[in-house]
């Protein structure tokens, strides 16, 4: 029995000692590839639950057709609005009824159909999956509820500082003509002249390469039982092909050039607040760097003792917090800095993250700084594996990206062999202060004054544009 | 892992530290996670938005812990931390590599117990200005930002604790003083008013003594007295707000008995049975197949005095807020005239067992569901437990629910409509994570 009052005495201002870190160990799980077919399997037997992806892995937005922004969202949302069996209404009653789902989406890369369930019930809660994903209608008049659906969300974003800073950061650094250059979900012209017939062509010609993931508790054999029985079409077809030009492009020459800052102020004369977001075309995912380049986001803004978050929430005050990513995908999407700033600081705010871009180009990162953010990188890995969800994540990026079994391992040794020295060189390579673009959603009236000469041209946008 | 109790050790300290042990060996991490027992409703009007401040200055260190240097041990651990302020309560939780459990403690203890001696008008000076950044963020330049502030504000009396936002008011916080700091931290901030939960891999009597070492010697605070009550009863009231937004948005709110009451179940279950999953009524009925909404959902609040029930619908673009409000008007009817369907109660009991399973899976997560049954109902199994709660409800009960909840003639009404030139704008009442 432990004396839980027993006064000890030991010297408090000093925290515990530091331990040894442990090295993660990932749990083992099942990877198989037959045909078009990938299967991946992680067993879990602590909860009564399975989730599942099926995943057609080259079916997502950079794969869509030119002009046709949001078809594969589009297309991905209406796997799940009814099959030749079953309507919209009936299927979500049959997947529903024993407390499980399905729902499908895409993303740049991809569009999964998503389910879960209780394990007792994965026969059928897999059997409706497979429905939607080799079964899905595409009625018209599913398609006009969708579209219908989609144009009041666009409108809805329209509004919406954050959605209005993130369209036109891509708008400029990509262009509308290509992938990256609009929404996910589409624009409002596009939307509107997709046909159901062109949602169901992306769909039918993009479904025969296909990973299923499975986490949970389940026997990897029975997943592969009912593999073989439903996805025999897939695992015929003939495999995988590469994407030529994944964003919609297939050189940066394409894109819009810039030598200078540029700045656009979308004016809302009457926001309480500034959304700013900032950024610049980045790396692709696969970049041989991106050990490096995730240390030196986590440095520069990606936790929250980041030198921008420090900077501009605890030092200076301007925002409730400020954050930076690389965009990761197959092609070179974006890297971003965003912040909500106090309209009378917007300039100042601006300054003072390229003060901070500028020195981590310059100044050589100190060593106590690498340590921590190393540390941190290689501690929170475990945290993704607590969940199904983010045990789905984890593998279902293995079989989108193509990446080996022991991918996990190998970033873990990857960011254990950065340098101070390796940082400084990809800060020059991969940020670009000089050509950044600067979105700032908020009162022009009131901000565009406060950017100093440096900034060049500033450019305000009524949001009628 | 098992769920059952047998695993589960509870003990109290002699300072009133009440402190919950779960093992679970399956991933090499533990959840540090602690309640104080005090928040929103603790605050009175004109000082609003205090303990929400308060939980901030308790990320900017103490005797032993720099400036911001909580987040900053934490992280060079591998670790990931936050907080978040409620109506009743406020968490501090951080996971960490378990063998880094001791600095954990070592940090929670030391703002427990040598909180004040690194107190400054800076300090405070800095997190106002970052909390009315964050008012804005959320509330005053978000979409639809002010429309559950109001919703609140005219569904209970302005003395009613739940009447005011979690957040607060912008003069309120402007106006709070080291003073009111040193105040709150000296009633509220004490062991007797908190419970220490930690579930992970740990082993429970290494745990314990960890959590004597750091925590014993922290001295009791007084005693607490409950609330006094507000008198309050659902009623009629409309109120139209112009915001710059697309869609308009109404909002139709009653209030019920607390959580954990028998009320509260049967109003939580009404909630999934009507609006969880595509295959719910109110989606089915009119997103899907009338296609009068954007989208719709109930939410149902878990706080002690009393709950908000509340029923939310946005239309479609160019769609009327009279249009709207009668197609859900009519849908609510055709709810309580012809009755819940035996497989629509099924189905609700059937994905609260469900995700009763997916809500305990990580580790913090689970410690707070630990947290809130020993603050709330001195049950810290309740997570575990309370799909039992919701199978002993009857349809017959849910119907019932129904009846009395979804007629809105006595309901508050709050619309929020497109304006060209908006002056209001957003607040969700949901809880406010500070990091």
């Amino acid at each position: 029995m432990n004396d839980l009052n027993a006064a000890t005495e030991f010297d408090r201002s000093q925290p515990p000692a530091q331990r040894t870190p442990r090295q993660f160990q990932l749990a083992p799980f099942e990877r198989s590839t037959e045909g078009g077919l990938e299967i991946l399997v992680l067993p879990r037997t602590d909860f009564p639950i399975v989730s599942l992806s099926l995943i057609a892995t080259a079916a997502g937005a950079e794969n869509q057709p030119r002009n046709r922004s949001g078809l594969a969202s589009l297309a991905a949302a209406a796997l799940t609005e009814g099959t030749s069996s079953r309507s919209a209404v009936e299927f979500h009653r049959s997947a529903e009824a024993l407390g499980g789902f399905v729902s499908s989406g895409a993303d740049w890369e991809a569009t999964a159909v998503h389910a879960g369930s209780l394990s007792e019930h994965l026969d059928s809660t897999f059997g409706l999956a497979c429905d939607a994903y080799l079964d899905a209608a595409f009625h018209d008049d599913d398609i006009e509820r969708l579209r219908s659906r989609r144009l009041s969300e666009l409108a809805r974003r329209d509004e919406d500082p954050g959605s209005i800073a993130g369209k036109e950061l891509i708008r400029r650094l990509y262009g509308r003509s290509v992938h990256y250059g609009t929404p996910l979900i589409g624009e409002r012209e596009s939307l509107e002249i997709t046909s159901a017939v062109e949602v169901a062509d992306h769909w039918r010609r993009n479904r025969m390469v296909a990973s299923l993931v499975v986490a949970g508790n389940v026997e990897p054999e029975h997943v592969f039982r009912l593999a073989a029985e439903r996805l025999r079409t897939v695992s015929q077809s003939e495999g995988r092909a590469t994407l030529s030009s994944p964003g919609g492009f297939t050189s940066e020459a394409e894109l819009p050039q810039r030598s200078a800052i540029e700045v656009h102020i979308m004016d809302r004369p009457q926001a309480a607040q500034t959304q700013v977001l900032m950024g610049h075309v980045g790396p692709i995912r696969m970049h041989p760097d991106r050990a490096k380049l995730r240390l030196l986001n986590a440095i520069f803004g990606g936790k929250f003792s980041s030198r921008i978050n420090l900077n501009l929430r605890e030092v200076h005050g301007f925002t409730y917090g400020a954050n930076s990513s690389f965009s990761a995908r197959r092609g070179p999407g974006p890297f971003a800095i965003q912040a909500a700033i106090e309209n009378q600081h917007v300039g100042a705010a601006v300054e003072q993250v390229l003060l901070e871009l500028r020195r981590i180009r310059t100044e050589p990162i100190e060593k106590t700084e690498l340590e921590d953010a190393r540390s941190y990188l290689l501690g929170v890995q475990p945290y993704g594996f607590q969940t199904l969800e983010g045990w789905l994540s984890a593998l279902g990026s293995l079989a989108v990206f193509d990446l080996p079994t022991d991918w996990y391992e190998q970033q873990q040794l990857a960011l254990t062999r950065v340098t101070s020295a390796d940082l400084l060189q990809v800060a020059n390579e991969h940020l670009h202060p000089e050509r950044l673009v600067v979105v700032a959603v908020g009162p022009a009236e009131q901000i565009a004054r406060q950017f100093g000469a440096e900034f060049g041209a500033v450019e305000v946008h009524t949001l009628d544009d | 892992m098992q769920l059952g109790p047998d695993v589960l050790e509870r003990h109290t300290l002699e300072n009133g530290l009440t402190v919950i042990v779960q093992p679970d060996h399956s991933l090499p991490l533990v959840a540090i996670n602690l309640w104080y027992h005090v928040g929103s409703k603790n605050e009175r009007p004109g000082r609003t938005g205090f303990a929400h401040l308060f939980e901030h200055m308790l990320f900017q260190g103490s005797e032993n812990v720099d400036t911001n240097g909580h987040f900053a041990h934490v992280q060079r651990a591998g670790g990931v931390a936050n907080g978040s302020t409620w109506y009743d309560r406020t968490n501090y939780y951080e996971t960490l590599p378990s063998e880094h459990l001791e600095l954990g403690l070592w940090l929670e203890s030391d703002r427990m117990g040598f909180f004040l001696p690194a107190l400054t008008q800076e300090k405070l000076d800095t997190q106002k200005s970052v909390v009315i950044n964050e008012r804005r963020q959320r509330v005053d330049n978000a979409p639809y930002g002010r429309g559950s502030e109001r919703l609140n504000e005219l569904l209970y009396p302005t003395d009613h604790p739940y009447s005011w936002p979690v957040i607060g008011y912008t003069d309120d916080i402007e106006a709070s003083t080291l003073k009111q700091v040193e105040d709150f931290f000296s009633v509220y901030y004490t062991p007797n008013n908190a419970v220490l939960t930690l579930v992970g891999d740990v082993e429970p009597n290494a745990a314990l003594d960890l959590v004597g070492k750091y925590f014993a010697d922290i001295p009791r605070g007084p005693a607490l007295a409950p609330l006094a009550e507000v008198e309050h009863q659902s009623h009629a009231a409309t109120e139209t707000l112009e915001d710059q937004v697309a869609l308009t948005q109404s909002t139709w709110a009653k209030t019920i008995a607390g959580v954990g009451t028998e009320a509260w179940y049967r109003a939580s279950l009404l909630t999934e049975v009507i609006s969880g999953g595509r295959s719910s009524r109110l989606f089915r009925r009119l997103v899907q197949e009338r296609q009068d909404a954007q989208s719709v959902g109930c939410y149902l609040m878990p706080t002690e005095l009393c709950a908000t029930f509340a029923l939310q619908a946005v239309g479609k673009s160019e769609q009327s807020a009279e249009s709207l409000s009668s197609a859900v008007q009519e849908v609510l009817k055709e709810i309580r005239d012809g009755g819940i369907e035996d497989y629509e109660y099924q189905r609700a009991l059937n994905a609260i067992i469900t995700s009763q399973y997916e809500e305990l899976q990580a580790f913090d997560d689970r410690a707070d569901a630990i947290s809130m049954g020993h603050t709330y109902f001195d049950d810290p199994e309740f997570a575990f437990t309370e799909a039992d709660t919701f199978k002993k409800i009857s349809l017959d009960e849910v119907n019932g629910a129904a009846q009395e909840l979804l007629d809105m003639s006595e309901s508050t009404n709050v619309v929020i409509v497109p304006s060209s030139g908006a002056e209001e704008s957003a607040v969700r009442n949901e809880e406010v994570t500070t990091h």
